[in-house]
């Protein structure tokens, strides 16, 4: 909140920079008081790990929405919720009023969670706030970051924050020039090169104004940010592969593999649609919208270089349907991006074509299916078996938010759309996102965005937790 | 980043994850290009 305070008072937004000041002071005494509570000896067991990743996001969720709802420009404190567990889940969707017109401070501040949020809060925390190392690897693990990149935990948050900061550095100067090119102001260039930037290596999908990508109307920009965005839904195992020596990696990691198959089969799916309905008149109209927004879905960024209501009245449904797909498959697992993630779906479709394997083979033959992922490893039953339940968890939330939203009277290929886009941390909106819209739809979508982003185990666990200990009460009470 | 990731092997890294990126993106194009030509 530091930052965003300093970038109101260099802009002179003294109301902005009140309202930081404001919420630094009570994120401080909220953070003191639980610091003290929960004060131990003991080194947190996998469950505390978990109960505290997932908590984490939920305590964040709250403290963050204050400068927002300070700022006069959100209709409930429920809607300054669903923005920062948006921006903290770098999803991007938002019921922000008059984005055209809030402080640079405020700005800085969307911009920052999801950045921060991308590289996951409890890394945040690892980093610069914990000393000792006994329990933060399980905590790590709760957050859905899983891959051992290195043995020390406190060594695996650094480097993920190196890879980024030094990627946020070129990225703003490229972004910043880009933007400068355009017209904007130099002073400004370099915040919108850095807004930019920060949205789409975290995958987030936030942008300084409504339109979002159309406000630069720029390809260079779109091209640039495109780059940005695919890099950040790499998995940070595969960045520190390639940037150690093993560049073959990225053309043989099953995730990518995976990856460009699915992006190439829904493009090409998009490309029917958009041609059988005659929306852009040649190749560079068709790849400059489709492709970006395609790969802005897949990626699970939500950067959007059309208006919202255009998924409706101009793609159509298949259009929406290919969209919705590669917004539920998503980024790589460890990465800032959501979805089921390129590595499920590699191994699953792997695990069914050893299947087949299997059956068509003799009955005597030992047929056993492969994968790589920084290692050539057998695949074996238990590995499929997970990626499929995990898959099946999200498709149970894309369809319940679905169906919260037709029970609202939404379309049904409206209401799927905006329910992926949550749960699968996307951000693209056909338009059922806003203000407006049911209060039991808002808690959906928060529920969703917090669910996918942890990918559910440690959500469970503090459901678990609660309930547990909801019951011991109980019976304490009733052998009292 | 120990010394397993040196600046030269960073920066090779990085060029090549750009160029992948530039890659697909090309590839999209490409696509694009073949269904407004099949139309």
């Amino acid at each position: 909140m530091v930052i965003p305070m300093v970038t109101s008072l260099v802009f002179r937004e003294w109301a902005s920079a009140l309202d930081f000041a404001i919420s630094v002071i009570l994120t401080l005494l909220v953070g003191y008081t639980l610091a003290l509570i929960s004060r131990t000896k003991n080194t947190p067991g996998l469950t505390h790990a978990m109960v505290i990743a997932a908590g984490s996001w939920l305590i964040a969720m709250v403290l963050s929405g204050v400068p927002y709802m300070l700022s006069g420009h959100m209709k409930s404190f429920l809607d300054a919720c669903f923005d920062t567990m948006s921006g903290y889940t770098t999803t991007g969707l938002f019921l922000l009023q008059d984005l055209d017109h809030i402080s640079q401070g405020l700005n800085m501040w969307r911009h920052l969670l999801t950045y921060v949020g991308g590289q996951g809060i409890v890394v945040l925390a690892l980093t610069f706030l914990i000393g000792s190392t006994g329990g933060a690897f399980k905590i790590m693990v709760g957050e859905g970051k899983e891959e051992k990149l290195e043995p020390n935990v406190r060594h695996i948050a650094v480097l993920i924050w190196r890879i980024s900061l030094i990627y946020l550095g070129v990225g703003t100067v490229v972004l910043g020039l880009i933007a400068m090119a355009n017209g904007i102001k130099p002073y400004l260039a370099f915040f919108h090169g850095a807004y930019i930037f920060m949205s789409a290596w975290s995958t987030g999908g936030f942008a300084p104004y409504s339109q979002n990508m159309l406000y630069y109307h720029s390809s260079a920009m779109e091209i640039a940010s495109m780059v940005f965005f695919i890099l950040g839904s790499f998995n940070f195992a595969l960045h520190y592969a390639v940037w150690s020596g093993n560049r073959k990696e990225i053309l043989r990691n099953v995730e990518i593999v995976s990856f460009t198959i699915t992006v190439l089969t829904t493009f090409s799916l998009v490309c029917l649609a958009l041609i059988q309905r005659g929306v852009y008149p040649n190749a560079v109209a068709l790849f400059r919208r489709g492709f970006f927004q395609l790969i802005s879905g897949h990626t699970t960024t939500g950067q959007s270089n059309i208006y919202a209501r255009t998924f409706v009245r101009e793609w159509g449904p298949l259009g929406m349907l290919a969209t919705t797909i590669a917004m539920a498959i998503g980024a790589s697992a460890a990465s800032t991006g959501g979805g089921f993630k390129g590595l499920r779906m590699g191994i699953i479709v792997k695990g069914i074509a050893t299947d087949i394997r299997k059956l068509l083979s003799p009955e005597r033959a030992v047929v056993t299916g492969h994968y790589h992922h920084l290692r050539d490893s057998v695949l074996s039953e238990g590995v499929v078996k997970s990626a499929a339940l995990i898959v099946v968890l999200y498709i149970l939330i894309y369809v319940v938010g679905a169906v919260v939203g037709m029970a609202y009277g939404y379309p049904m290929a409206d209401a799927l759309f905006e329910s992926v886009s949550a749960g699968s941390n996307t951000g693209l909106s056909c338009g059922v996102t806003q203000a407006t819209m049911p209060t039991l739809m808002k808690i959906v979508y928060i529920l969703e965005m917090w669910m996918g982003r942890l990918e559910f185990l440690s959500v469970f666990t503090l459901f678990g937790f609660i309930a547990t200990s909801f019951r011991s009460m109980r019976h304490g009470k009733a052998a009292a | 980043m120990r010394a397993t990731v040196s600046p030269r092997r960073g920066f090779l890294g990085m060029l090549t994850e750009v160029a992948f990126a530039c890659g697909l993106i090309g590839l999209g194009f490409v696509v694009s290009w073949l269904f407004f030509l099949g139309r």
